[in-house]
C-alpha cells in the first residue's frame, strides 16, 4: 500500500508536467492553424485588391474616349491605355508575365518590354473582354470584375 | 503534522497551477477564436465590396433599369428588389445552389426634365447579416446623346 502510495506521489508532477504540455501543444497546434488562416486570408485580400482595384483605379484615371483598349501581352492580354502629350502618343500597358501583373510606360510605338515592366502583384490568370461597349471584363484568378468606360459609353450614345 | 502540511501546501500549490492553466487556456482559446472570425469578417467584407462595386459598375454601364437587370443576371423578388446570388469566392451563382452571398439591389426612380435619375441602393448580405451597403446613382437621358 505505502509503495502504491509512493508510485502514485512520483508519477503525479510526471503527469501534471505532461498534462501541461500537452495543452501547450494543442494552444501551438491550434494558434499556428489560425494564424496561418489569418495570414492566408490577408494574402488572399490584399492580392485581390492590388491586382482588380489598381486594374479599375487605373481605368478610369485613363478613361478618355479611345484611350482604353485590349491589346496583345506576352502572355495573353494587355490593358492598353493610351494619352496624348503634344504630338506624341504614350501608352500604359498592364499585362501578365512570369507569374505576375506587370505595367509599363513609354511611347506608344515601342515594343513590349517585359523584363524592365514595374511588377504590380502575383498573379497566375489575367484575361480582359469588352461584354458591351463601355464596359470591360477583367478575370483573373481571384474573380472577374467589371468596369464602367464612361467616356467610351458617351461617346457610343453620341455616336 | 509538519509532513501533513507539507502535502496540504503541495496539494493547493498544484491546484492553484491547474486553475491558471484552465485560465490561460480560456483566454488564449478565446484569443484564437476572436482571431480566426475577424478573419473571416475579413475575408467577407473585401467580397462584399468587391460585389457591390461590380454591380456598380454594369450599372453605370447600362442603359435602362431593365438594361441593368440584364446585365446584373439578377431576379426581381416580390417587393421589387433585385437578387443575385454568389458564391463563397465571390463569382455569380445559380440560385438553386446555396449562395455565400447575396446582393439585393433596390432601385428608385427619380424623375427629371430631360430624363430619369436612378437611384441604387446595394446590400451584400450572407445568410445573417448585411456585411456591405453601397448607393449609387446613374442618370439615363430621354434622348441619349443630347
Amino acid at each position: 500500500m505505502k509503495i502504491r502510495k509512493e508510485t502514485w506521489m512520483h508519477m503525479y508532477p510526471l503527469l501534471l508536467f505532461a498534462m501541461i504540455v500537452l495543452s501547450l501543444l494543442f494552444l501551438m497546434c491550434a494558434g499556428t492553424e489560425v494564424y496561418s488562416a489569418a495570414v492566408e486570408g490577408q494574402a488572399y485580400n490584399r492580392q485581390a485588391r492590388a491586382a482588380l482595384s489598381y486594374l479599375a483605379a487605373r481605368v478610369h484615371a485613363a478613361d478618355n474616349a479611345g484611350a482604353v483598349s485590349i491589346g496583345a501581352g506576352p502572355e495573353g492580354d494587355a490593358l492598353v491605355l493610351r494619352e496624348r502629350a503634344g504630338d506624341d502618343v504614350y501608352e500604359t500597358r498592364i499585362y501578365l508575365y512570369e507569374g505576375a501583373l506587370r505595367e509599363e510606360y513609354g511611347p506608344a510605338d515601342l515594343p513590349l518590354r517585359p523584363e524592365s515592366a514595374e511588377r504590380i502583384a502575383a498573379l497566375e490568370r489575367f484575361f480582359l473582354g469588352e461584354e458591351r461597349p463601355g464596359l470591360l471584363t477583367a478575370a483573373t484568378e481571384y474573380g472577374e470584375i467589371h468596369i464602367a468606360l464612361r467616356c467610351e459609353k458617351e461617346a457610343a450614345d453620341d455616336a | 503534522m509538519h509532513k501533513s502540511r507539507r502535502g496540504a501546501a503541495f496539494y493547493v500549490e498544484t491546484i492553484l497551477l491547474v486553475l491558471f492553466l484552465l485560465l490561460s487556456l480560456t483566454v488564449l482559446a478565446r484569443m484564437l477564436g476572436t482571431a480566426r472570425q475577424l478573419s473571416r469578417e475579413a475575408r467577407q467584407l473585401s467580397c462584399a465590396v468587391r460585389i457591390a462595386q461590380d454591380a456598380a459598375e454594369q450599372l453605370a454601364a447600362s442603359d435602362s433599369r431593365e438594361d441593368f437587370a440584364v446585365l446584373l443576371g439578377a431576379r426581381q423578388t416580390e417587393d421589387g428588389t433585385l437578387a443575385r446570388a454568389y458564391n463563397a469566392e465571390g463569382a455569380p451563382a445559380a440560385d438553386a445552389i446555396p449562395a455565400a452571398y447575396t446582393l439585393l439591389c433596390r432601385l428608385e426612380e427619380t424623375a427629371q426634365p430631360h430624363g430619369v435619375l436612378l437611384t441604387a441602393y446595394f446590400t451584400v448580405c450572407n445568410d445573417s447579416e448585411a456585411l456591405y451597403e453601397l448607393e449609387t446613382q446613374k442618370y439615363f437621358c430621354a434622348q441619349p446623346g443630347k
